[in-house]
């Protein structure tokens, strides 16, 4: 038995290795970065840096901006996938070109999908020309608060497919023997939903929503492809902050920022694990 | 037996000291330095010794020398050459020379190009015949060098248009050629063709062809040299790739097949340069990031690149190098040196210097600092500015010295994060910066303390014809301000007074009412954003002052002034400097002043300051630099090195005048010319006609002399200097570029100006920039 460990170990250990250099190293280091002063004298200045960034105006509505986004967006993606995923399970003529096409955004790259929105958001692109043959005005999508419908839109897209892939296969492995019974019982298409298949897809739909969530928090390049380092406040996300601290030569506010949202992110994901675990204990 | 003794002993001392002398680096010739004052276009190993030229001169040099030796008699051969065009009584013009006879019409003359070929024994001089549409004939002139070493005309050979270009609407040139090389008695070089890309030429002086070989490859040549066997080093940059990809590439001549030896290293966009291959060591040697490398080269492959000297010469694609005895030696525009090729390694001691802000003193100040520290290796890169902040990043000691324009935000960066070396304890510095305008002194100083050093400062500001728009047009004065300026153009707009000029123009031929308008509010913004970064309390008056100025700007009726609104590529060009109303001026000592125009400093509103913005180029030490006084001392050298103008430029107690160095050339000149016409004019066979040309030319030569012998004397004269003066106080040093950050300022203007947003969203948008700026904490 010993022996079988040590040759476990010694699997894991090339692994831990990277583990150790690329991540835990550079993640404590990274604290006490944040605890000097950021000259390159590297001063200890103790939480003096957490002081002034938690009285900083732009972290605050970066943070608040990045926040708010993240609820929007990870809801929406997470409802919109679990719908279409519903809706695709029913279609049986061309189910699989469906499901292959939803995934095609998730692995087209970035800037070309941001150069088509562009296009489409433009003041006179395609969007604005339906708002006008609707008798509405031209919205000034890109450049004004508005640019958060494009963002949340273009981030729907690329994700949706990834999250239907993940709804479709936990669907899929739900024996369908029991919606029969749940049929004969007399129980309609709302019962059967909340009855038979979100339980037996809560881990599935939980890991959906976390990285929804994850990716929502990621949202920054779609905004400075478009708007620049300073885009409008609605949009000024955290990152555009740690941005521009970067470009400022001010690595301590970086890494300040990234560590206190750090703690936020840990502490909104530990409640939903929580949760979780509850949901599925009352489930069983 | 005692004295055979003595006799070899000193023989073997006579050797050692030979070696000695013959060994270690060598600086040949230096612009500005030892009276040399020339442009070094060609050089070539000719009998054992250097052989440079440029289009008046040529000098030798070998090792052992202490400096250029002059040829005589070889500006002469110009004449001589222009000479070989002669007349007959019924004025038919022939040009002869050798075999070479034909005749001219009368708008062909005879000229000599600079550059210099050697075949074998012979040397040649490229010439050419031109005309009315430029460049008819190029020739191949032969350079005899008689025994007391005197070069003279010999024979020639000539191309015809072989190795002409066409520029286009029917004008043609000589085709430049880079890299020569010789070969079995054929001329190898790069040119560039009228396809726009390099070719590989073969000319063939002996049968007067010119052939263009085959190349086959995607990529660009950028520099050749000669190898062994009928075969060329070509280096080929692959540009669609990023990062790019340097190749060698081995070209046989006669089957003119590539062979691809192997990638070479290139730093950024920059490929190896100044090549030159040593058959005799197996060794390709090349400059890069300002230091020289070698590297062995076979027919099989390549060997590893070894960095064993530094390179102070700023080169470009085609400098040329050649190797002498243990040389390899290097001519550029600004010298010539030699760099050691037995030294085994790079010394020690290495200064690294980032150029990011390509100043010139930071060059030039190499070799006084080498000579006062011989132990030390100074490599000189131009790199960028992303560079700077990854390396503070990485607390990097490579790089010792930065340069950089005050205008990038990467240098506000750094002074307010404290990534600069103190530079305080170097008394020139201090007392060097001290001497200088407070405002260059607020840039560079922080808290007290010094930082760095401006080593180059320019400044532009707007000018105004006062005879045209007070005197003429009538307007009580000129404008000191933006929105009075631009109520004078609603003005002139709406009453038509432009009309009663037609002559005039805005701010020269050819410009179109987009450019004008557009010009007009850029210049306006540049104000703009200056005066903003005067203080924090202009910042909270921002919005406000740049709606004032877009409401005066968009009260302007621009179609009214009947300007263009297409290029006109037929029209003409021409016009006089009073006609010109505004104008963007540098301001400085040294540079050509339009006098018809008036410096105006410009505040931005009515009431507020005026200033004239300036960029200031700085050089400072790394903090993290592990020779941080060896860089401190190369930062005093580079000071030492300021030039005259430079020193006058940014210190306000610098005021004496600057002599000419060409004065006593250019006098000479006139008084040759004119001894020349005096000399024509005594012949008494001389026809009525020719006589008055003759008469005319000799009064023009006279008439410029003398306006020459007043105004000439000075590259800066007291008056220069007294109306430089004027402006010292109204200077602020630019900080923050308006096409700087993310481009979107720019992109935000061009959308006003095209009407696609308002004046109030314009300034909403920029005030958006600027407070979030602001409460991040610039």
């Amino acid at each position: 038995m010993f022996s079988k460990k040590k040759s476990v170990l010694l699997f894991l250990l090339p692994g831990l290795c990277m583990l150790m250099v690329f991540y835990i190293v550079p993640f404590v280091s990274g604290i006490g970065y944040s605890l000097t002063d950021g000259s390159y004298k590297n001063a200890f200045v103790g939480l003096q840096n957490y002081r002034d960034l938690w009285q900083n105006q732009m972290f605050l509505l970066g943070l608040k901006n990045t926040m708010e986004l993240s609820l929007i967006c990870a809801p929406l993606l997470w409802v919109t996938s679990f719908v279409m995923a519903a809706g695709l399970m029913s279609v049986k003529p061309f189910g699989e070109f469906f499901r292959g096409t939803a995934l095609m955004p998730y692995l087209a790259p970035s800037s070309a999908m941001l150069l088509v929105w562009l296009v489409l958001f433009d003041f006179g692109g395609p969007i604005n020309r339906v708002l006008v043959a609707l008798g509405m005005e031209r919205v000034m999508w890109l450049e004004s608060a508005a640019l958060r419908v494009p963002i949340v839109l273009m981030f729907l897209w690329k994700n949706l497919g990834f999250c239907l892939i993940i709804f479709l296969s936990a669907l899929q492995a739900i024996p369908e023997p029991l919606y029969e019974y749940a049929r004969l019982e007399g129980a309609g298409f709302l019962r059967q939903t909340f009855g038979i298949t979100l339980p037996l897809i809560t881990p599935s739909a939980f890991l959906v929503f976390v990285m929804a969530w994850i990716n929502a928090f990621k949202i920054f390049k779609e905004v400075y492809f478009i708007a620049g380092a300073y885009p409008d406040y609605s949009v000024y996300t955290l990152q555009n902050y740690m941005n521009n601290m970067y470009s400022k030569l001010n690595y301590q506010l970086v890494t300040t920022a990234a560590y206190s949202f750090g703690l936020i992110v840990f502490a909104i994901f530990a409640v939903l694990f929580f949760l979780q675990r509850r949901a599925a204990h009352g489930l069983n | 037996m005692k004295k055979w003794l003595a006799l070899a002993l000193c023989l073997l001392l006579l050797t050692l000291s030979v070696g000695a002398l013959a060994a270690g680096n060598v600086t040949i010739a230096l612009q500005g330095e030892n009276g040399f004052n020339d442009y070094i276009d060609t050089m070539f190993v000719w009998d054992g010794r250097l052989l440079m030229a440029s289009y008046s001169n040529m000098y030798t040099w070998k090792p052992g020398d202490t400096g250029l030796t002059t040829v005589k008699g070889y500006e002469e051969l110009n004449q001589a050459f222009s000479d070989c065009i002669t007349a007959d009584e019924d004025g038919t013009r022939t040009f002869a020379l050798g075999d070479v006879e034909f005749e001219l019409d009368e708008n062909q003359y005879a000229s000599m190009n600079t550059t210099l070929i050697p075949m074998g024994d012979k040397l040649y001089r490229m010439a050419n015949i031109s005309g009315e549409n430029g460049t008819t004939n190029v020739l191949f002139v032969e350079i005899l060098i008689a025994e007391d070493g005197t070069p003279s005309l010999g024979g020639c050979i000539d191309m015809g248009d072989q190795l002409t270009e066409d520029y286009g609407d029917g004008y043609t040139g000589t085709r430049s050629l880079m890299n020569v090389c010789a070969y079995n008695s054929k001329v190898y070089a790069r040119s560039y063709g009228d396809s726009g890309y390099p070719e590989l030429l073969e000319i063939d002086l002996e049968n007067a062809e010119v052939n263009e070989l085959t190349l086959d490859i995607e990529s660009d040549v950028q520099s050749m040299s000669t190898f062994a066997d009928g075969k060329l080093l070509l280096v080929a940059t692959d540009y669609s790739v990023d990062p790019m990809v340097t190749s060698l590439l081995l070209y046989d001549i006669e089957s003119e097949e590539i062979t691809d030896l192997g990638q070479l290293p290139s730093d950024g966009w920059t490929a190896p340069a100044a090549l030159t291959y040593d058959e005799a060591r197996g060794m390709l040697y090349y400059v890069l990031s300002g230091s020289v490398w070698r590297l062995p080269v076979s027919e099989t492959g390549l060997g590893e690149p070894e960095e064993f000297s530094d390179m102070p010469l700023e080169i470009y694609s085609d400098s040329a190098a050649v190797i002498l005895d243990n040389l390899y030696i290097l001519s550029a525009y600004n010298g010539v040196v030699g760099r050691d090729v037995t030294i085994e390694k790079l010394p020690e001691q290495q200064l690294h210097i980032d150029n990011i802000g390509y100043v010139e003193t930071i060059r030039n100040a190499y070799f006084d600092f080498t000579d006062a520290h011989p132990e030390f290796v100074v490599s000189i890169s131009n790199g960028g500015s992303s560079n700077l902040i990854q390396d503070m990043m990485n607390r990097s000691s490579e790089v010792d010295i930065y340069t950089l324009n005050v205008e990038d935000s990467a240098f506000s960066a750094l002074m307010n994060r404290g990534f600069l070396a103190e530079l305080g304890g170097s008394q020139v510095l201090s007392d060097g910066v001290n001497a200088m305008y407070d405002f260059l002194k607020a840039v560079v100083m922080k808290d007290g303390e010094l930082y760095a050093v401006p080593l180059d400062m320019y400044a532009n500001s707007m000018s105004m014809n006062r005879t045209l728009i007070v005197d003429k047009m009538g307007y009580e004065k000129l404008p000191d301000n933006w929105v009075d300026l631009f109520a004078m153009l609603a003005d002139m707009a709406s009453t038509g007074k432009l009309q009663d000029f037609p002559e005039v123009t805005f701010f020269g031929p050819g410009y179109t009412e987009l450019d004008v308008k557009s010009n007009m509010f850029m210049d306006m913004m540049n104000s703009y954003y200056l005066w903003l970064d005067q203080g924090e309390e202009n910042l909270m008056r921002s919005s406000e002052v740049l709606m004032q100025l877009c409401q005066a700007f968009e009260a302007i009726d621009w179609s009214a002034f009947g300007l263009p609104t297409d290029y006109d590529y037929e029209g003409s060009w021409e016009y006089k400097e009073e006609n010109i109303l505004f104008s963007q001026d540098s301001i400085s000592p040294q540079y050509y002043y339009n006098e018809a125009l008036e410096t105006v400093p410009m505040a931005v509103i009515p009431g507020e300051k005026p200033f004239i913005g300036a960029r200031v180029t700085v050089a400072f030490v790394n903090p993290f630099s592990t020779q941080r006084e060896a860089a401190i001392a190369y930062l005093e050298a580079a000071f030492g090195k300021l030039s005259a103008g430079q020193r006058i430029t940014m210190m306000p107690g610098e005021n004496e005048p600057v002599l000419s160095p060409y004065y006593e050339e250019n006098l000479k000149y006139y008084d040759d010319s004119i001894a020349e016409y005096e000399k024509q004019l005594a012949d008494e066979n001389l026809d009525e006609e020719t006589r008055d040309m003759l008469t005319l030319s000799l009064e023009d030569m006279k008439k410029w002399r003398a306006e020459y012998e007043e105004e000439g004397r000075w590259d800066i004269s007291e008056k220069d200097i007294e109306r430089y003066r004027q402006y010292g106080d109204f200077m602020a040093a630019t900080r923050s570029s308006l096409w700087g950050g993310d481009g979107d300022t720019y992109s935000q203007i061009y959308q006003y100006l095209d009407g696609a947003i308002t004046a109030q969203q314009l300034a909403a948008e920029l005030e958006k920039t600027l407070q979030m700026q602001r409460l991040e904490g610039m």
